[in-house]
């Protein structure tokens, strides 16, 4: 594989606070890479705080990277104005809240069409084309959808116009934050069914960010592991779920409520009592009932332990 | 199952709107055992929390108790002064809330309204403080602790504030609408762990409601599974486990992407719910329902009791259709 679609290397952000007197920084993303191909599904999976939305607002330009590069197509985001500047034909994100993503004073036609519009990226009849898209997200008949408002949908079907607005400007990823969890869960399964069908017949590209590992493993090829900014561990979606490697990887399964699972590995939960992450050492180390010398002193690099398998952990070291 | 604790018979609440009246929650009735944990499922607008409200007496306007009764330990609820029922809340039943935040006051101290809340009730304000200490303990919170605001407080530790809250006067019936649902799973996992500690210590029932079916199949005993308004199954959570009945049960679970087991295609729910100021004459669950027959159209089928638990579908009415003929139906 000469140039993958995607190819984040060694990103990290930055975020500092001021206050009068002090200056406060704190890293939100911390040495992650990855690299994403047409028709596959990456899934980011961490708790709120461990940088994953981060990592997606970076991706779409939203927010600068301090450290490392996000590539494109072998040409770096941070190096070309012309990427940037046709990004939003390359990579797209959905958001968490379909309530709040869609402008209530606007038709459902005017919000799908406005993107191809300012993108200059459909030089074709723009009403055909947005009916066409309302059809492909399974919002039919399409003329009843057309002409209406936000309100009058329900959330289900905002997040359908959602993802109709993303296809119009035909991008090669998507980034999808969160896409269903503000959503029932039956009607957040047709979106979950609707984006992998489109990748399917699209051979789009996914990033799927998700605190739900079940999600992860629905929909996901690969699953990434995050905690505290990093990466701790990445590998295919079946094999991390089956016979997850790191110790964190291992709490979020034993944590994730699943009635149908034959028995648990027993894991001994070490409550961190509001102890902030540690700053030298491995991150997780206040939390890991593996804890050895090492973890406290010795800052850990990922190892890979199988094909595509990465963990970032003492124990394999 | 022992006596119960809670008996709950053909509640109704409704709403006044423009467009006319929402029946919110319609007829329903279910009861709970001593030291029982119960939960009701279902999803947004199902009228699972406004049940709770209904029993616990916090409906706001428009919100109106229309009909049935609420029996706890014997007594009936709905005929009680608002001064008498005031008596009977922490003490009684208390209630644990989705979002922590909204439950605890931002301006005072959690020391200040845990002894706010047990003197209201037992006036020794000296004994309230050492039982807002042994409070703490409760749900291992470090007492220091106590003389902190909400603010200084991670999400999981306020939740588990305001269950030592719920705990200050044993209470019989504890009342949890989505206690765990704004945290990150670990963080649920602890405080679902510690619920279930405390109801074995204490031996208090819990009336638990989520949206989260895996993770209530897990810790209750029984379940109602709530839509448009009306209970439509009650059953055991083996029951359940073993193969849902009702098909929008059956959804449900299907939409609920697992963790074992082989990975399949989840089909969901086709549809949304219905419009509850005009429901569908016949089952509300009709439109949506891949399994209808002809009466479902016209005949709103009733909530009956059968070997295996309570059931409103016509699949399952007198001819007895067994689970293993509706799972054969199903395929």
């Amino acid at each position: 594989m000469s140039k993958p679609l995607l190819h984040v290397n060694e990103l990290g952000k930055m975020f500092s606070t001021r206050t009068m007197f002090r200056k406060k920084q704190f890293r939100a993303v911390h040495d992650v890479s990855f690299t994403l191909e047409p028709g596959e599904v990456l899934a980011i999976v961490g708790e709120s705080g461990s940088g994953k939305s981060t990592i997606a607002r970076m991706l779409t330009n939203l927010l600068p990277a301090t450290s490392g590069d996000i590539v494109y197509n072998g040409q770096a985001l941070a190096d070309s104005k012309q990427l940037r500047k046709n990004l939003p034909t390359f990579v797209q994100m959905i958001f968490q809240d379909p309530f709040a993503a869609l402008n209530p004073h606007h038709t459902i036609g005017y919000i799908i069409g406005r993107p191809m519009q300012v993108q200059d990226n459909w030089d074709g009849d723009l009403r055909q084309r947005v009916l066409e898209l309302l059809q492909k997200v399974g919002l039919t008949p399409a003329e009843d959808f057309i002409d209406k408002y936000p309100y009058q949908l329900s959330g289900g079907q905002k997040q359908r116009v959602v993802i109709a607005k993303v296809l119009g400007l035909t991008p090669k990823v998507i980034v999808a934050d969160e896409p269903t969890s503000m959503l029932d869960v039956s009607i957040g399964v047709d979106i979950m069914n609707l984006l992998l069908d489109l990748k399917d017949k699209e051979n789009l590209a996914m990033i799927l960010i998700t605190h739900n590992l079940g999600s992860a493993r629905y929909m996901a090829d690969r699953i990434m592991v995050m905690y505290a900014g990093q990466m701790m561990e990445c590998g295919p979606a079946e094999a991390l779920i089956q016979n997850p490697q790191h110790p964190y990887t291992k709490l979020l399964l034993y944590s994730s409520p699943d009635p149908w699972r034959e028995q648990t590995e027993a894991f001994e939960v070490i409550d961190p009592q509001g102890r902030e992450i540690p700053s030298t050492g491995c991150s997780f180390q206040h939390r890991c009932p593996y804890v050895t010398e090492t973890c406290r002193t010795t800052p850990v690099a990922a190892v890979h332990i199988a094909d595509g398998h990465q963990v970032r952990c003492h124990l394999f070291g | 199952m022992a006596e119960d604790l809670l008996q709950v018979h053909n509640l109704s609440i409704e709403y006044a709107s423009p467009r006319g009246v929402v029946k919110a929650v319609d007829e329903v009735s279910f009861s709970i055992g001593k030291g029982e944990i119960f939960g009701l499922a279902g999803e947004s607008g199902c009228g699972k929390s406004t049940t709770a409200f209904g029993i616990s007496r916090l409906l706001r306007h428009p919100a109106k108790l229309t009909r049935g009764s609420v029996l706890l330990d014997g007594m009936e609820l709905t005929a009680l002064s608002d001064e008498a029922f005031d008596r009977l809340r922490w003490s009684k039943m208390s209630i644990v809330l989705q979002s922590a935040m909204n439950n605890l006051n931002p301006v005072l101290k959690i020391r200040d309204q845990l002894v706010d809340a047990i003197v209201a009730h037992e006036p020794d304000r000296k004994e309230a403080q050492q039982r807002a200490v042994h409070l703490m303990k409760l749900v291992d919170l470090p007492a220091d602790r106590l003389d902190s605001y909400p603010h200084e407080l991670s999400g999981g530790m306020r939740q588990r504030v305001v269950i030592a809250m719920a705990m200050a006067l044993k209470p019989s019936l504890v009342i949890m609408d989505e206690p765990t649902t704004a945290l990150d799973v670990v963080v649920q996992n602890g405080i679902i762990r510690k619920i279930l500690e405390l109801q074995k210590e204490f031996g208090f029932s819990i009336l638990f409601i989520t949206h989260d079916l895996p993770l209530m199949l897990e810790m209750c005993d029984r379940i109602g599974i709530m839509y448009a308004g009306k209970l439509v199954e009650v059953s055991a959570r083996e029951e359940i486990l073993r193969g849902a009945r009702h098909p929008y049960t059956q959804g449900l679970l299907n939409s609920f992407p697992a963790l074992s087991g082989p990975k399949k295609r989840l089909a969901g729910i086709p549809g949304n719910p219905p419009d509850l100021i005009r429901p569908p004459a016949g089952c509300r669950f009709f439109p949506r329902c891949t399994q209808a027959v002809a009466k479902c159209l016209t005949l709103q089928p009733a909530l009956k009791q059968d070997d295996w638990g309570q059931i409103a579908c016509h699949l399952y009415s007198e001819e007895g259709l067994s689970r293993e003929q509706a799972s054969a139906a199903r395929e």
